[in-house]
Formats: C-alpha cells, structure tokens, sequence
C-alpha cells in the first residue's frame, strides 16, 4: 500500500527513533575522528549495524549525515583498490 | 607522491616553508582526485557534466577543504589515517556546497503553516499515493494527516515548523536550512528534537500512539 511520499517522510521522523547527544555532536563536528575511524573499517567491510546501531539509526532519520558518511566509505574503497591513482 | 604517516604529515604540515609548501600541495592534490571520484563516479546528478567541469569543480573544493584541514589541524588526535580525516572534511565541504547549489532558489519563507500542506483540501487519493488502499483505511488516514496537520499549525512555533517541513517533508537538506536560519546543524538537531517531541506528545493526547501510526502508514 502505498502513501504519498511527503507524509511518508513526515510520518517516518514523526515515528524515528531519538539520536544521543553524542551521535549528535559525532554529527555535527565537521572534523569528527571518530566518524574518520568508523569509516575506515566499514570500507574495509565491517557493518555499521555491528559497530554503532545507534549511529545507523541515526542515519535513517537523518539522510544528509549518511550520505556524508557514506561518500567517505565509497572514496576509502577506491582508494583501497587503486581507483583514486592517477 | 610520497606517503606520509600520521605524524609526518602533521610535522610537513608545521614545518618550514618549504616543506610546508610542499605538503600542502600533496593534501590539495590529494583531496582533489578524492572529490573529483566522488563528482565523477557517486553523483549521478552531475553525469551530464563534462570532466573539465567536473576536474574545475573538485579543483575549487580542494583548495577550500585544504584551508579547512588547516584550520582544524590542532584537533587531529591522530585516532584514524590522517588522509581519511582530511577526507572526511572534504567530502562534507563538497556535499554541502553541492547541496547549497541545488537548493538555491528554496526559499524558507516558502513554508508558511497557511496552505502548506493543504490537507484539507487534497483528495484523499492524492495524500495517499497512486495506489489507493481501501477505503475504510484510505479515510482513517486521511483522518490521522489532518489530526497532524492541525498539530503541525497549532502546537510548533512558526520556526520549528519551517524547520520540520522543510527537512521531514520536502527534503531540504539540513545546512541549506540552517543557513537561511542563520543557524547551524547543532541548533537544527535541536530545534526538531523538540519538534518532534511536541507533536508526539500531541499525537498521543490526540489518541494517536507513534505504533498505531507506523502501522497505518506502512
């Protein structure tokens, strides 16, 4: 059954679960290590899920921080593979 | 290009001019074929773009998200490679100028709680997508989206609800948002936490548990 994508989208946050301060401020920080550090071993194939749900639920409420997240583990894998090399 | 450990590439980063100069230009060009990848390979959107355009374009973030690494180089604590840290503020420098980009003529003025939903006067059909589901459902939801649309225009201030609808419903990134706020991501997180917070709060008094609404919607 589908619904109207917008409600969905409201529905959705409305019903999300609540990130911690720390995510938040994980989030937040531009220069996060931490995030640097999860980054690398999910690109070197460690799940997210297994490392920090909580941060994985953060991203489903939150698309903008996984799609940050998520370009770094995509540049970290080619950089693994020689795809960045000139 | 030589490669540098964590160490190195601080001391290089501190160091003489001349090693300094040198430095920085491995980091610029090395956050350059990083954010070049990324604009050519992940951003299906600007697969129109020529690879002159492209390179122009990861050329300009690379210079800014080198001065940023600088910026911030006291906080590295050296926890993670030094390069996934100068990528990482690269990637988050380009994702947000990509998105300021795209969003330029949005407007939060735009999301005024008069008409912005218009529940009211949208067909159910309409609210609920192409499909429509039966229609006992199809009305009890339409029911619970004007129950949350009264919430939205009753119980939020005008600023959380720009906020809420901008993010949750049209998709508007969260820096764009902040920006035209004058806000930042950390006063955004805040303000829809307690948004949120509120029309649950409502939805519940109103009889509309966060379950009963996940069930309805999905």
């Amino acid at each position: 059954m589908s619904t109207n994508p917008a409600m969905q989208r409201l529905v959705d946050f409305l019903c999300g679960s609540t990130s911690s301060d720390e995510i938040i401020d994980m989030d937040c920080n531009m220069c996060c290590e931490q995030l640097a550090c999860l980054a690398e071993q999910v690109a070197a194939g460690a799940r997210l899920a297994d490392l920090r749900p909580d941060l994985e639920a953060h991203f489903h409420t939150w698309p903008d921080s996984a799609e940050e997240f998520y370009a770094l583990v995509a540049i970290l894998r080619a950089e693994a593979s020689g795809t960045l090399q000139e | 290009m030589s490669e540098r450990t964590n160490e190195q590439w601080v001391a290089d980063l501190h160091g003489a001019p001349g090693v300094q100069a040198q430095a920085l230009e491995d980091l610029r060009m090395r956050l350059q074929r990083s954010i070049l990848y990324y604009l050519s390979h992940e951003r299906s959107d600007l697969a129109s773009r020529s690879s002159q355009e492209l390179s122009q374009m990861a050329d300009d973030l690379a210079q800014d998200a080198t001065l940023r690494v600088m910026e911030n180089l006291s906080t590295f604590r050296g926890d993670s490679r030094f390069t996934t840290w100068a990528n990482k503020i690269a990637v988050r420098l380009a994702i947000s100028e990509l998105r300021r980009v795209r969003h330029k003529d949005f407007s939060l003025d735009d999301m005024t709680a008069d008409g912005d939903l218009q529940i009211e006067n949208t067909t159910v059909s309409a609210l609920n997508g192409t499909t429509p589901p039966d229609p006992e459902r199809a009305t009890e939801r339409a029911e619970v989206l004007q129950k949350i649309d009264q919430a939205l225009s009753e119980v939020l201030t005008p600023r959380q609800y720009q906020a809420l609808v901008a993010i949750a419903m049209r998709d508007i990134p969260m820096d764009v948002v902040a920006e035209q706020m004058g806000s930042n991501r950390n006063a955004l997180y805040k303000l829809l936490h307690d948004a949120r917070r509120k029309l649950r709060l409502y939805l519940e008094s109103q009889d509309l548990p966060i379950d009963y609404m996940l069930e309805l919607f999905h």
